[in-house]
């Protein structure tokens, strides 16, 4: 008897147990969610932001109205997110688009992803961004941009390795084109970024954009041209002094990365007896040293190892790439190059910019942290002063399969 | 205490590493880089070398009173009331710790992964299953400690491996140039990371050979001073000294930077941070269990396991007090400087050297009798 009893409320203990704890507060169903996977961020400016969303569907807070000029009106917040039901091949309720892009005005970042949960019927869901994009209009705006870079590196949804580009003129418009390769912008953007067959931008995650900020002052980012049916990721946007400070251009991101050890695969032409090279570039590697001479002043000395291969010459009976006499001079050529194109940067990031964006005294903390004690309290005067002396080694390996 | 079961020295070594990797863990990283820089790992390796001098000296400590945990025998040396008070502030701190344990808890679940959970379940159901275990016996938590101390050990270090080509490990130069002076002031701060250790004070007497606890103590801490310095040394190498001391849980957000390459889950941070709840389960059990066994001792209670459920809603209210996750750190660093160090460093060793000059214990009492030989 006394055990049926015990039995009975142990039962209904355990029942009582499961029952209310059992659920979750935060269970979304998949298909409730709405994975964004590009998020553009622009300054609004009033009367320049005539929004037309796909389908010529308004995509305005308040109905067709032109949003208005309002304190509260600081931000052109856009997303983009994929069809789930059409990629998943079930058929989408909706629409034959791959994707849906839509935009809004807001006060701040969170503000306006708010104003979406009046628009979409899903949970909005950052955890799968892959690339975000910022308006030319923000990064020119020094206080928008640090708020919206604070903003987007404390929200943890976001990933620290979501790639960022600067996008010329306005970065909504990256979202609501229909690209002709990938439908969905921003895996079309990641895709771009992780090729590496280029040094022609420079590819950072976000992680590493904020951390360059914190520790040198300034960073380039990769600079999107958006076209009519596929944008262009090429050369870059200096921020310094937390905002923006200039273009800059491919050749010039290129070589800003050859010094920083990074440059992916690249072409390199040079002029070799009245003909045009083509060097590729498969390797590369950067030595820096560092030492005071005897007048006390600091010096630098980079040095490029790089190996490649010769793509191209002309088409002649007497040719011979097999010729090593040939091989060295087109080596040296491109030697000239790089060091010509690398010191043209170096110098205009010292003299011009006056920023250490390859962290170089970083590199003399770390590495000569003697030198360091003396230049540490004012080192933006002391990188300009720095005597740069940049030099170049290439080794040609291969000329293709005919002589 | 003859009814209750024994633990062997590899359960006290898995008690021990699942005692103290739990919330500091996260914090670490950023700590140790703001006190010494890139220097931080040393701090971390002369902390733990604190900690195993500590843990042979309790463990010798309790040699000489075999049987006896800290609550009886702080008694015999320094005199009852004494040893009364003694054990009634180890019992708060306990009881305190597990409150923060609790509340970290809370606030890094709530931030990364149930954000719409409120709080106070969380910490709910993390007591409740606390307090189960605080209910068992010794033997229990050991087998527990066995059971979950790889679960939680190994897979965030194998995830650590495709971060490898993100991390440069140049960000630890320069070696060796932080002030001495900076060095001391962050080693305080740094050995409480190691707090967990002290229950050796209570457990001793459970071992079925106490004599192993030094031998066992030291191999644990080797241990976690391992983990420990490569938890600070991935961080250091992803995030660089000066990005490191903006992130609040850095050990997390290195995990937030890895993808494993081609696998159906991208980001890995979700799996580790529901291994990281398996770590702080571990950890606020044991204390828990540590508090209800001070507390049944204190009061000479044939059976401890009653008290768990009202210890249960005190750890709550207490838990619930700071306001926000700024207060929650300040509190912590306060308790960590004024009951940790206290409670896990000055007053074990206190108690020994008192025991010492009183000639107390088995090991004492031979010294008493050399001394009498000398004078006689």
């Amino acid at each position: 008897m006394k055990s049926k009893l015990k039995r009975a409320v142990s039962l209904m203990l355990a029942a009582g147990v499961m029952l209310s704890t059992a659920g979750c507060w935060d269970r979304i169903e998949i298909n409730e969610r709405i994975f964004v996977l590009g998020l553009a961020i622009d300054k609004f400016e009033p009367g320049k932001d005539v929004q037309v969303g796909e389908d010529g569907a308004e995509q305005q807070e308040e109905g067709s109205k032109q949003p208005e000029e309002s304190p509260r009106n600081r931000l052109v917040v856009s997303i983009v997110f994929p069809n789930v039901g059409l990629l998943k091949g079930e058929g989408a309720i909706v629409s034959e688009d791959a994707k849906f892009a839509v935009s809004t005005v807001g006060p701040n970042i969170f503000e306006a992803v708010r104003q979406f949960n009046t628009r979409l019927n899903g949970n909005i869901f950052f955890g799968h961004v892959k690339a975000i994009l910022l308006g030319e209009a923000l990064v020119k705006d020094e206080e928008l941009l640090m708020e919206v870079l604070d903003g987007l590196e404390r929200e943890q949804e976001i990933a620290r390795n979501v790639d960022v580009a600067v996008v010329k003129g306005k970065a909504k418009d990256a979202l609501f084109i229909k690209p002709l390769v990938e439908p969905i912008v921003g895996t079309y953007i990641e895709k771009i970024f992780r090729q590496r067959k280029t040094g022609r931008f420079y590819p950072k995650n976000f992680g590493k954009v904020v951390t360059s900020i914190r520790e040198t002052g300034g960073a380039v980012l990769p600079r999107l041209v958006v076209g009519e049916k596929e944008f262009n990721i090429a050369g870059g946007c200096l921020v310094k002094d937390r905002k923006f400070r200039a273009w800059l251009g491919e050749l010039e991101v290129r070589a800003i990365q050859w010094l920083e050890n990074m440059a992916g695969e690249d072409v390199i032409s040079v002029n070799v007896n009245g003909v045009s090279v083509p060097f590729e570039l498969t390797e590369l590697k950067r030595r820096k040293e560092i030492w005071r001479d005897d007048a006390g002043d600091v010096n630098l000395h980079i040095i490029l190892e790089c190996e490649g291969n010769i793509e191209g010459y002309i088409l002649a009976v007497d040719q011979d790439l097999m010729n090593e006499a040939f091989i060295q001079q087109v080596e040296r050529a491109v030697e000239r190059e790089m060091v010509a194109q690398c010191t043209g940067v170096m110098d205009k990031f010292q003299n011009e910019f006056q920023l250490d964006v390859w962290g170089i005294g970083n590199h003399i903390r770390k590495f000569r942290p003697e030198i360091w004690e003396d230049v540490k309290d004012n080192w933006q005067e002391a990188f300009t002063e720095l005597s740069v002396d940049i030099s170049a080694c290439v080794k040609v390996r291969r000329v293709g399969v005919i002589k | 205490m003859n009814d209750q079961e024994k633990i062997t020295s590899n359960q006290l070594m898995a008690i021990m590493l699942s005692t103290i990797i739990g919330i500091g863990i996260l914090t670490l990283p950023r700590t140790v880089t703001e006190a010494a820089g890139p220097d931080g790992w040393m701090l971390v390796l002369a902390g733990g070398v604190v900690a195993i001098i500590l843990s042979v000296v309790i463990s010798r400590l309790g040699l000489m009173f075999p049987g006896k945990t800290v609550v009886e025998y702080s008694g015999d040396i320094i005199t009852k009331p004494l040893g009364i008070i003694f054990s009634l502030g180890f019992f708060t701190y306990y009881v305190l710790f597990c409150a923060f344990e609790a509340r970290v808890f809370a606030e890094v679940t709530k931030q990364f992964l149930l954000d719409r959970t409120p709080s106070e379940a969380i910490i709910i159901t993390m007591l409740l299953g606390a307090a189960y275990l605080a209910r068992q016996d010794i033997a229990t938590v050991g087998r527990m400690g066995e059971m979950l101390v790889p679960v939680f050990i190994l897979p965030p270090i194998l995830f650590l491996l495709p971060g490898i080509p993100e991390m440069d490990l140049t960000n630890l130069l320069p070696f060796m140039r932080t002030s001495p002076g900076k060095l001391l002031t962050g080693f305080g701060t740094i050995v409480t990371s190691y707090l967990g250790f002290e229950a050796l004070l209570l457990f001793q007497p459970f071992m079925a050979r106490p004599r192993d606890a030094a031998k066992a103590m030291t191999v644990a801490l080797i241990s976690i001073i391992l983990i420990y310095v490569l938890a600070v040394v991935t961080a250091v190498a992803m995030f660089g000294v000066v990005e490191i001391q903006q992130l609040i849980w850095p050990t997390f957000a290195v995990y937030r930077v890895i993808e494993i390459p081609g696998a159906f889950i991208e980001n890995i941070h979700g799996v580790v941070m529901a291994i990281w709840v398996v770590a702080v389960y571990t950890t606020l059990a044991v204390f828990f269990f540590a508090a209800v066994t001070i507390l049944g001792r204190i009061l000479s209670l044939k059976e401890h396991s009653f008290t768990a459920l009202p210890l249960a809603l005190l750890i709550y209210f207490l838990a619930l007090v700071p306001n926000n996750v700024s207060q929650v750190y300040n509190y912590l660093d306060a308790f960590s400087l004024y009951l940790g160090i206290p409670f896990g460093f000055v007053l074990p060793a206190v108690l020994y050297i008192i025991a010492k000059v009183r000639g107390m214990g088995k090991e004492g009492g031979n010294g008493r009798e050399k001394q009498a030989k000398k004078s006689g």
